[in-house]
């Protein structure tokens, strides 16, 4: 899987299907997922809100939206995803993505 | 008509105008038989935390009982069958679940893909066109 650049403060982009056998999964019944960076950072999406996760949007997508998330940079090459529903309120880790953290180029000083 | 029930013998057809009905047993007078139908044959209802915001409508014409969500809603509850009554047939309950509906549940072989958008690619490079030299054959 293709690792993903992400700059702090900027809008992003990144799209993910959730696949079982290859096939995408309906995420509307899901009430969590979270982004396990490290053991220190994660983000959470919650169902019914759009950000930093928005699965959503359409129903077999999850996307990143991480403008308003402050993570420390650095090359994060495991990051869990894990899915919560009522089957599973402890989390089901459902595979990694790889993303790199970037500080924001261009920061706007008051 | 979606749900029929009857006070009496099984009954096979009865003849119009009267009370009577044929059935297995012979001949019997129909005491109730009535179809839940209308607006009264379902309701809705909605918790603090939990709406169910959509329309529910039974179509008489073919006795189905439709949900209809709409753009912005989600069903996260679950449906749960009630007691038969006479103007209960089923409720929708946030409590308890019969009809789930889970991603996770026969889950074989998960992964995960990457469907981000391929990116416009700026190309900075200049575009070397080579001379093209005609050659004349006498």
């Amino acid at each position: 899987m293709a690792t993903r650049i992400i700059y702090t403060g900027r809008d992003t982009n990144i799209k993910y299907q959730l696949l079982d056998q290859g096939q995408p999964k309906d995420l509307s019944n899901l009430s969590k997922i979270d982004l396990i960076f490290t053991s220190l950072v994660k983000v959470t999406g919650t169902i019914g809100t759009t950000t930093p996760l928005d699965f959503a949007t359409t129903p077999t997508e999850l996307v990143l939206k991480f403008s308003g998330v402050t993570i420390p940079s650095g090359s994060y090459p495991s990051i869990k995803v894990v899915v919560y529903d009522a089957d599973n309120p402890n989390g089901l880790i459902w595979g990694e993505i790889a993303l790199v953290v970037r500080d924001n180029p261009f920061v706007v000083s008051e | 008509m979606a749900l029929m029930y009857a006070d009496g013998a099984m009954f096979l057809g009865n003849s119009v105008g009267t009370n009577e009905q044929s059935s297995l047993i012979g001949t019997t007078i129909r005491t109730y038989v009535s179809a839940i139908a209308g607006t009264l044959a379902v309701s809705r209802a909605s918790a603090a935390d939990i709406q169910l915001t959509t329309d529910i409508t039974f179509l008489t014409t073919t006795g189905v009982l439709s949900i209809l969500p709409s753009n912005d809603t989600v069903l996260t509850t679950s449906i749960t069958a009630a007691t038969l009554a006479v103007n209960e047939v089923a409720s929708i309950n946030p409590s308890n679940a019969l009809l789930t509906i889970s991603i996770t549940e026969g889950l074989k072989e998960s992964a995960i893909k990457d469907i981000t958008p391929t990116l416009a690619i700026i190309d900075s490079t200049d575009t070397f066109v080579e001379t093209r030299t005609e050659t004349e054959v006498i």
